[in-house]
């Protein structure tokens, strides 16, 4: 199934993604796990590294996700991963004009879809634009909501 | 006629400034997160902004009143702005970014009083609040017209390009402050007296001053977190059309702004300040407890719309009464950015506390504290807020002087 590979790269790179931008000396996030992600997947020094291509990948930080249709739903904002190395799911800015009124839901990773596109992977969610937008806030530090996963005593 | 050359000039620079201030705000989140900063770094960006404002307002004030040319001033504050807009598009990296902020947030600080301040120069005292008024007007189109553009050009070309459109509406609002050229009289009045004949205790010690201060802040206080949080309200409860929704309740009220201001200039010489601020204040506390009690998101334009009678009646007052407690003592930007720092303190305490209260209570508390902050602010224009317009100044017997045909610029 192809799906693994790609889930390992994706957090590899979205590891990368949040540590470049902010400039060396700028701690991570404390709710991102980084130590995880390259203990993981940090190769042999001995073994050539992987080349993909850049259409192959993307970063996920930015990265707009869009709905069956292709209209833009909001963009991941963060990636929450627990303590054993596993992507749970992500932060999605949703809504909003000019910045204004947009919200933070946290989405699971397994409801998100993947597929190719010509900028690269193009992630898509099926559940319906108002379930997202209503969804409970994603306050870090409090008790996360994860749209898309059961919830306890269901 | 140069003098009506010169008013197109000023209504034209109020316009462009208000149009390429919109991209910045709310909007630099959208871009940043677009290129993939993390929430922690986002966070200390806009804090260093919000922060920079703020410490910036009453050394802005200083600077404007120290120097002679408030049209350099402006210039000045315009190429900062451009310049920040610019390292905000060139550069969505850490360091230009934060360099971008402060650049942007110490030159707008200096725009607005700079802007007062020229308006001072151009017109007569009798003919000042009709002028704030029609300044007010331009610069809520500029706003409308602003968030239009920059609507369009973040979601159908890139956040990106908000920025780079910004320093690029710079060019057409120096070229408005151009225009105005020599015709700027160098009045006794507020213009570059010297500052020297006002201390600093003077200023700060204004009983008038102090009041308006309260009234500023009470005022933002009720208002800044109003719209955030009925948008996100919006965006709950509307489906795809939410940010259309979102974007008329930015809108409308502007509109209603821009009919409104001319008036409110014109009330405030007939009626005086005190009695604009009421009407105006009142409509905050009715807004904050109607959005309390409506749910269907298409209402919440109508609603929102009252923003626009709040945002007239402060508006023009402000610098209004910055002008009248003024003088001709040259302290004029100095009042103005200490109003200017009442205002990013309440907006930043307005915004925490009421998401704060929205996330663990709920929306309803949070308009309804907010109401209570906007009748605090009504309670105080009624209670401890002076009247200052000037006693001989622009009385009944000049009203009519300047009330349709004689253009209010001192002919050159």
């Amino acid at each position: 199934m192809p799906h693994i590979p790609t889930f390992g790269g994706l957090a590899l790179l979205a590891g990368i993604v949040i540590a470049t931008p902010g400039m060396a000396q700028q701690p991570p996030p404390p709710h991102v796990l980084l130590p995880a992600v390259p203990a993981e997947a940090t190769p042999t020094p001995v073994v050539p590294a992987e080349q993909v291509a850049p259409e192959e990948l993307t970063g996920l930080l930015g990265h707009t996700v869009v709905n069956a249709e292709g209209n833009g739903l909001g963009r991941i904002i963060d990636l929450l991963v627990d303590r054993q190395g596993q992507v749970r799911g992500v932060v999605m800015d949703v809504g909003g004009f000019l910045g204004v009124g947009s919200r933070k839901v946290a989405v699971a990773w397994s409801v998100l879809r993947f597929a190719s596109g010509d900028k690269g992977p193009v992630i898509s969610i099926a559940i319906p634009l108002e379930r997202i937008r209503s969804w409970a806030e994603y306050i870090p530090g409090s008790p996360v909501a994860i749209l898309g996963t059961p919830g306890p005593g269901q | 006629m140069a003098p009506r050359r010169a008013e197109h000039g000023l209504d034209w620079l109020f316009f462009f400034v208000a149009d390429l201030q919109t991209g910045f705000g709310p909007f630099i989140a959208v871009y940043l997160t677009s290129h993939q900063w993390t929430q922690a770094e986002l966070g200390i960006a806009l804090g260093v902004a919000s922060v920079s404002t703020m410490l910036a307002q009453v050394p802005a004030g200083l600077l404007v009143d120290l120097l002679r040319s408030k049209a350099t001033a402006a210039a000045m504050a315009l190429v900062g702005i451009s310049t920040g807009a610019l390292l905000m598009a060139w550069s969505p990296a850490f360091w230009p970014v934060l360099l971008a902020q402060t650049v942007y947030g110490f030159a707008s600080c200096m725009l607005n009083p700079a802007l007062a301040a020229l308006t001072l120069g151009l017109v007569s005292t009798a003919a000042l609040a009709e002028r704030l008024g029609r300044n007010a007007r331009f610069a809520a189109i500029g706003s409308a017209v602003g968030a239009v553009l920059m609507g369009a050009c973040g979601s159908f070309e890139s956040p990106r390009a908000v920025f780079w459109l910004a320093a690029l509406l710079c060019g057409p609002a120096l070229l408005a402050l151009w225009s105005l050229g020599q015709r700027i009289e160098i009045r006794p009045l507020v213009g570059p007296a010297d500052p020297t004949r006002e201390t600093m205790r003077h200023v700060l010690l204004d009983r008038r001053l102090l009041a308006y201060a309260a009234c500023t802040l009470l005022f933002h206080l009720a208002n800044a977190a109003m719209l955030p949080l009925a948008a996100v309200e919006i965006t709950k409860r509307a489906d795809e059309r939410a940010s259309l929704i979102i974007a008329a309740c930015i809108l409308v009220p502007q509109l209603l702004l821009a009919s409104l201001s001319p008036f409110a200039g014109r009330a405030a010489d007939r009626w005086g300040r005190r009695a604009v601020l009421l009407v105006g204040f009142c409509a905050l506390p009715a807004r904050a407890m109607l959005l309390a009690v409506v749910t269907d998101p298409l209402w919440i334009v109508p609603v929102q719309a009252l923003d626009g009678i709040g945002g007239a009646a402060f508006g023009v007052i402000t610098p209004l009464v910055a002008a009248d407690i003024s003088g001709n003592g040259g302290r004029f930007n100095l009042r103005m950015g200490i109003l200017g720092l009442a205002v990013g303190v309440a907006a930043t305490i307005s915004n925490t506390a009421a998401g704060e209260i929205a996330t663990t209570l709920g929306s309803q508390t949070a308009f309804l504290a907010l109401a209570l902050a906007g009748f605090a602010a009504v309670m105080t224009v009624g209670l401890l807020m002076p009247e200052t317009r000037p006693a001989g100044g622009a009385g009944k017997s000049e009203r009519k002087s300047f009330a349709r045909d004689a253009v209010p610029l001192t002919p050159h």
